[in-house]
């Protein structure tokens, strides 16, 4: 006999419904910007299938035009069947065709992929990562898909790290097609549960694949969730060997798509004081950071590139703007919050056409430095060269 | 006359004043629906915002320049239809356990908060959306059938039977944590 509900009950979880809905607190800026990421996805999908119907309008049309003229004339060309429009792996993104390659009963809990960089950039590389569960706890897998235009003959980065912990476990083949797989089992040398496993493909044509699994669920507070990771070594082996990966467009060489707005073309040495000398760096189509000295102190440069959007153009409202029509904001040598020694200089463009370049440079120092409390070794006026330099 | 690109960003700006407004309530509701499950109404939120940005960055130019009189309004039927059609979805590679997982709750004492949610999940995705829709959002009967696009005397029945199992599963536990 099922239980009685009455108006009482009723009452009863209209309170409880709102006690418990209430005490949720959403991460408002993300889930926004989240939203809007997917609608553009989702925009893109409906234009395409919009345009893919206009071509398929604009195909009958021409056929019959065709038809029309041999009836008249008996000298119509020859038409072929239509091309068939390009294949859908744009469609289904890469979490997609991640996620249907996952071992059978693996559940998705979470995901999320973009082939955007910071201030929806478009970089070279698309990725994925999914929050997924074995029925023995959530683990987190990422998968990157990018090109390199000079091909597969460097293995570059695809190769074992070299690592101080006996944990740490990699092998690397070079299998009978050219292609070179790495396989790795990172651990932390101390007791830390952390473990992650790593399985990096590079193709002799260039393609790079790279896959992860660990033992937490979310990226950012990496909270142990499970003993080991959730995929093993022979699954991210097969799943790096996947042949889909072939078909994801990745760069301007595979999909027409130039990574827009980017830096220029002159290297961030060139535009740097000669007596700093580099001891590290790198970048993406989005992004350049360098570790410099002067053979006395340190400096971290780092420089981010995005198109404005509504936000960053109301953020620059106040600022001076330059004979040229940039807008520009600048921090000299304040202390970076939170930290017991460590300076930044921070330098903010924000271009006529959109662009906004932000070139920070930091002092790391700690608090027992004999640098703490100092300037960073790069003033104002050199950041701004460097910025200005780097979008040129 | 704005130019295109001073119509996008007016429309991208109109976009996040929305999403400002609504996503915890949408946030919410998507707790409540999924059983506590952050993640998954994390998931749906997103999706559902996705869709009002899509809707908002039409062009009237190009494809017609329907407005939506109320966007809160229409966000919230996307919501509950999205968490249904994705339920359908999952509830094939999914199996039922016969023990309740431990879901993250929204805070550490939420004893009576737990058990609610704990007992939604236990119950068929268009229970909770009825539910959630008539106890949480206080929307009438006719509405509701709006959203979920069934007949009104559809949403009564479905009320009905989806206060009875979970008023069985929670048995006397409801009065006696709202009572503390």
């Amino acid at each position: 006999m099922p239980a009685q509900t009455g108006p009482g009950f009723e009452e009863e979880l209209v309170q409880v419904f709102r006690e418990t809905g209430e005490a949720f607190h959403p991460d408002h800026e993300r889930l926004a910007l989240g939203g809007a990421v997917r609608g553009r996805r989702l925009r893109r999908r409906r234009l395409a299938g919009t345009t893919g119907a206009a071509l398929a309008c604009t195909l009958v049309l021409t056929g019959g035009l065709v038809v029309l003229d041999r009836s008249q004339s008996g000298s119509g060309r020859t038409v072929g069947p239509a091309a068939s429009g390009p294949a859908a792996r744009e469609d289904r993104d890469l979490v997609t065709l991640l996620a249907e390659r996952l071992p059978a009963g693996t559940v998705v809990r979470r995901s999320e992929g973009t082939s955007y960089g910071p201030g929806s950039v478009p970089v070279a590389y698309q990725r994925a990562e999914l929050s997924i569960d074995d029925g023995h706890g959530a683990g987190q897998v990422q998968l990157t898909v990018s090109r390199r235009s000079g091909g597969g003959s460097d293995p570059g980065k695809i190769r074992c790290p070299q690592s101080d912990s006996p944990k740490e476990i990699c092998t690397s083949v070079t299998r009978p097609d050219g292609s070179i797989l790495v396989s790795a089992e990172i651990a932390p040398p101390d007791n830390d549960p952390l473990r992650s496993r790593t399985v990096s493909l590079l193709t002799p044509d260039g393609l790079v694949v790279v896959l992860d699994a660990a033992n937490f669920a979310d990226s950012q507070k990496q909270d142990i969730t499970r003993p080991e990771p959730v995929l093993t070594l022979d699954q991210l082996q097969a799943l790096a060997l996947d042949p889909i990966w072939h078909e994801v467009p990745t760069s301007a060489t595979q999909d027409g798509v130039t990574p827009s707005p980017g830096f220029g073309s002159t290297p961030m040495d060139q535009l740097l004081p000669s007596r700093l000398t580099r001891q590290s760096g790198g970048g993406t189509a989005a992004d350049r950071t360098a570790t410099l000295t002067d053979g006395t102190a340190t400096v971290v440069v780092a420089v981010q590139l995005q198109r404005a959007d509504d936000e960053v153009r109301k953020h620059f409202a106040a600022a001076p703007t330059l004979p040229d029509g940039t807008r520009m904001l600048t921090v000299e040598a304040r202390a970076v919050p939170g930290s017991q020694g460590a300076t930044e200089t921070v330098v903010d463009l924000l271009r006529p056409d959109g662009r906004r370049v932000r070139a920070a440079a930091t002092n790391p120092a700690g608090a027992d430095s004999a640098t703490a409390g100092r300037e960073p070794l790069l003033t104002v006026d050199q950041l701004t060269s460097l910025a200005a330099g780097l979008i040129k | 006359m704005k130019t295109a690109g001073e119509a996008a960003l007016s429309r991208d700006a109109e976009y996040l004043e929305f999403a400002a407004n609504r996503t915890g309530h949408l946030f919410r509701s998507a707790c409540l629906l999924t059983g506590g499950d952050t993640h998954l109404a994390e998931d749906l939120v997103q999706e559902t915002l996705g869709r009002m940005y899509a809707v908002w960055r039409r062009s009237g130019r190009f494809f017609g320049s329907r407005r939506i009189d109320n966007p809160a309004g229409y966000a919230q039927g996307v919501l509950y239809r999205a968490f249904i059609t994705q339920r359908r979805r999952r509830s094939a590679s999914e199996r039922p356990t016969g023990e309740l997982p431990d879901r993250p709750g929204p805070e550490a004492d939420s004893t009576l908060r737990l058990t609610l949610l704990q007992a939604l999940a236990r119950l068929s995705p268009r229970d909770r959306a009825v539910l959630v829709l008539r106890y949480w959002e206080d929307v009438s009967v006719e509405e509701t059938a709006g959203i979920l696009r069934c007949s009104s005397g559809a949403v009564r029945t479905q009320t009905s039977r989806a206060l009875a199992r979970l008023r069985a599963l929670l048995g006397d536990e409801l009065a006696d944590l709202v009572d503390r």
